[in-house]
């Protein structure tokens, strides 16, 4: 296998809740732009095929931790212009956020970044959400119909401007072909929206969609017991996202992945990595004396670079890449990058991508094409 | 010139602001015209206002892409990115100009709203703006989860509502209340910060705030709204309030109520600015600049856009209308005329339209052509620099207005010549800014400190 992902989420320092306080940098200078950029061009100069950012309305209740955040919509396009090659990747609200708004800030990210956007689903039903928008908390049916009604309305709208929409014909004083913008006329059990979209189709035709396989399976199945027939051709989403905290469980988690028809499936990985501050056992005993990282249902790797290449090597023959959450942002994603990403190389596990420019190297191309997706057909062409 | 003895701020400096221009009157048949919806023509316009030291990139709101007739508006430029993304794209290749967002109050939700905007505010380091405008288009609400939700009447009511619970927000998060030692014992100092509870007749919002403040405090507010409900609005919260008010004694007028409802109010004069939108065409001649306009008068309204715009009020298709003839002599389809140009800004029926035109067509013997430039002609100026340097000068010495938010007539280099020529001309003159002398938008702007700013009662 030669094309294996890797992704990393760059929320916070990191997901170790006590990650702050093992940081290069003070704690007020976490959301500054400056670092932002760097940490975002650092992760693109090692190779990295995606970045993530994930968007929460509401802080960690009772915590002593960060509970400082910015917008991940507008983050995400806040690199789009100073990166060239690497997919940004936002996790965004489906449950209260407009749909239409969703798909006009995501068409928008996408032109802004030359087509390396990615929308990562989420639905975080918390009461503390539900009391900033000032309704009750809902039942999981009401999100589990939401999701797929929520992305099946957002991918329409993407469409509904055609490709070539925009002809500037002098002759006939037409800005636009008229034939090819679309009412969607979306009508789901909470909501419905007209369309079209006041955004012109994204530079990818569509972001490439990334969801948890058990979001997509309650959203599916929200779909079947209705009745509803999907006016979408083929998966709801584009990569679904696996976790198990064994290889066994990860094993069967995609193969459930698979037979709901994701084309690509990643799991969720936490790692710690050896520096040259201590083994990472080491740094992850002092950074649990701290606040304890408690252990969810995720694989968690602990060790040299060499052994959490071996664990991301084999968890490339079942998985098509590999969503790292580094513990400590400003320790972990170095080693990653100087250590991991060239073994994998050398293991023939993944390429580092080229940069343009670089050594007579290709033109940028857009995520679909990094991911060996394609190009999504028109569900409004003719 | 004018007799120094009126001048009432000999010293004041113009302002300039640039909307991005992306529907309506905006020149696309042209080999210099670039795409109008690529992020490069809004990173293009943004740059050359910053070199022009301008204080701010404006993008407009539309929520619903125009229809007309029986299909879709198609003779106008049209399609356009999310506001706050496409402005946080430009915050990362921009430096100094600020970055101003109009956004509904109708169909965005405050909780969203506030978070995205302090989120532009802090990548910015404190360039950003929200421009509140509401609309009670329940033809737009089609595209939303609420629909069409909001009587006419509650329209400034709920603004206000909506305006207050982001100040609220932002207010929440005081400033450096985020440890500097990774010893610290909490990340922030937890107490320091409010929680958000704002009750009302609208909205039930109890919230954590997650954005910390930026350099200038809170994002600046700036209100469009002309009615009686919009300029008290803007007397009670904003910070610019824009105006369509380009004629000297009209906007002298406009300002002076202005300023007598700020009084009123207990804020300072300075405490809002006022920026009508205008466009300006200079040349090196008078002659060089009246060309330029009726070129672009001429590549704005094509035969079908001209067509398009009395279709609007006869409610059918006009096609084999000649432009260059009279108004049909036919009657409007009455009932078949909705508000689904989005642009119908009068309260007339079709039939008192279609009489109005007539009325005005006849008294100047007007074509179709003529009839629709009567109408749609841009308000602004067009002269050589000198004299536009001169008159815009008087405006701002008396007054009249703080500057003014330019149109430009092309994309990318409709600004060019703005900020190649006049500017300079107003730098002779001492009416313009010879650099950035601040950071933020509120410091280009020359507003008073938030904390000022902010002392207004909160109760709606």
């Amino acid at each position: 296998m030669s094309s294996f992902f890797v992704a990393v989420v760059l929320d916070g320092d990191g997901a170790h809740p006590a990650a702050w306080r093992a940081a290069d940098h003070r704690p007020d200078t976490l959301l500054s732009p400056e670092r932002i950029l760097s940490q975002v061009a650092e992760a693109e100069r090692y190779g990295f095929d995606l970045i993530q950012f994930t968007d929460r309305q509401v802080p960690d209740q009772g915590t002593d931790g960060i509970v400082g955040q910015l917008d991940a919509v507008s983050l995400g396009a806040y690199v789009g212009p100073t990166t060239s090659t690497i997919g940004i990747a936002v996790g965004a609200q489906v449950l209260d956020p407009e749909p239409f708004h969703l798909a006009a800030q995501f068409a928008s990210l996408d032109h802004a970044s030359l087509g390396r956007a990615a929308w990562i689903v989420r639905a975080d039903n918390d009461p503390l959400v539900a009391a900033a928008y000032g309704h009750p908390e809902r039942d999981a049916e009401w999100v589990a119909v939401e999701v797929g009604e929520v992305i099946e309305a957002v991918r329409l709208l993407w469409d509904s401007w055609e490709d070539g929409t925009v002809i500037r014909d002098s002759a006939s004083g037409r800005y636009i072909d008229g034939d090819k913008l679309h009412h969607i006329d979306f009508v789901g059990e909470h909501f419905s929206v007209r369309g079209p979209l006041i955004t012109p189709r994204p530079t990818q035709g569509q972001p490439v969609v990334l969801a948890d396989t058990s979001l997509l399976q309650q959203a599916l199945a929200a779909r079947e017991a209705s009745g509803r027939v999907s006016r979408i051709d083929g998966p709801l989403v584009d990569v679904a996202l696996v976790t198990g905290t064994n290889r066994v469980a990860v094993h069967e988690q995609a193969a459930a992945a698979r037979d709901l028809g994701a084309p690509l499936v990643f799991v969720e990985v936490e790692v710690v990595l050896d520096t040259d501050t201590g083994t990472a056992a080491e740094r992850l005993s002092r950074l649990d004396a701290d606040e304890p990282w408690g252990t969810g249902t995720r694989l968690r790797v602990v060790g040299s670079a060499s052994e959490v290449s071996d664990a991301l090597a084999g968890l490339a023959e079942v998985v098509d890449g590999v969503l790292l959450h580094p513990a400590v942002l400003d320790a972990d994603l170095p080693e990653l990058g100087r250590l991991v990403l060239p073994d994998l190389a050398r293991r023939s596990v993944r390429q580092i991508p080229a940069v343009p420019g670089q050594d007579g190297a290709a033109a940028a191309t857009t995520l679909r094409e990094r991911l060996g997706l394609p190009r999504p057909a028109n569900v409004f062409a003719a | 010139m004018t007799n120094h003895q009126d001048v009432r701020f000999p010293d004041a400096q113009l302002h300039f602001g640039v909307f991005y221009p992306a529907i309506g009157s905006v020149v696309w048949d042209s080999p210099r015209a670039g795409s109008q919806t690529s992020f490069e023509s809004y990173a293009a316009i943004a740059r050359t206002a910053e070199r022009g030291l301008f204080d701010a990139f404006f993008v407009g709101d539309g929520q619903r892409v125009r229809e007309h007739l029986d299909g879709f508006n198609t003779h106008d430029v049209s399609g356009r990115p999310d506001g706050l993304t496409v402005l946080s794209a430009l915050a990362a290749v921009t430096s100094r100009i600020g970055l101003v967002a109009t956004l509904n109050a109708t169909y965005n939700d405050p909780v969203d709203l506030a978070r995205r905007l302090a989120t532009l505010d802090l990548l910015s380091h404190g360039r950003a703006a929200w421009n509140v405008v509401t609309t009670d288009n329940a033809w737009t609400g089609e595209n939303f989860r609420r629909g069409g939700y909001l009587p006419h009447a509650d329209r400034y009511r709920h603004a206000e509502s909506h305006l207050l619970a982001v100040l609220r927000t932002w207010r929440a998060w005081p400033s450096q209340t985020v440890a500097t030692s990774p010893q610290a014992p909490t990340w922030a100092q937890n107490a320091a910060i409010e929680t958000v509870r704002h009750h009302d007749d609208f909205y039930d919002i109890e919230l954590r705030p997650v954005v910390p403040p930026s350099p200038q405090g809170r994002p600046v507010i700036f209100q469009a709204g002309d009615s009686e409900g919009g300029r008290a609005l803007a007397a009670r919260r904003a910070d610019v309030i824009f105006s369509r008010h380009t004629q000297f004694d009209d906007a002298l007028t406009f300002a002076e109520d202005i300023r007598a409802r700020l009084r009123a109010n207990g804020r300072s004069e300075d405490s809002l600015k006022i920026l009508p939108g205008a466009s300006v065409i200079v040349g090196d001649t008078r002659a060089e600049a009246e060309d330029k306009a009726e070129w672009i008068r001429q590549t704005t309204l094509t035969p079908r856009a001209a067509l398009a715009f009395i279709e609007k009020g006869f409610g059918r298709d006009l096609s084999e209308y000649d432009v260059n003839g009279p108004l049909p002599d036919i009657d409007p389809v009455i009932d078949e005329v909705s508000v689904t140009g989005g642009t119908v800004g009068h309260n007339l029926t079709p039939r008192e339209l279609v009489a109005q035109w007539r009325e005005v067509a006849e008294a100047h013997h007007y074509s179709i052509r003529e009839l629709v430039l009567h109408f749609t002609s841009q308000r602004g100026f067009v002269g050589s620099v000198g004299d536009i340097a001169d008159q815009l000068t008087r405006y701002v010495r008396h007054g009249a207005a703080d500057g003014f938010n330019l149109h430009p007539f092309e994309v990318p280099h409709g600004l060019d010549d703005i900020v190649d020529k006049l500017v300079p001309a107003l730098q002779d003159r001492g009416a313009y800014p010879t650099d950035y002398v601040g950071t933020t938008l509120r410091e280009h702007l020359g507003l008073p400190k938030v904390a000022a700013a902010d002392a207004i009662p909160t109760a709606a």
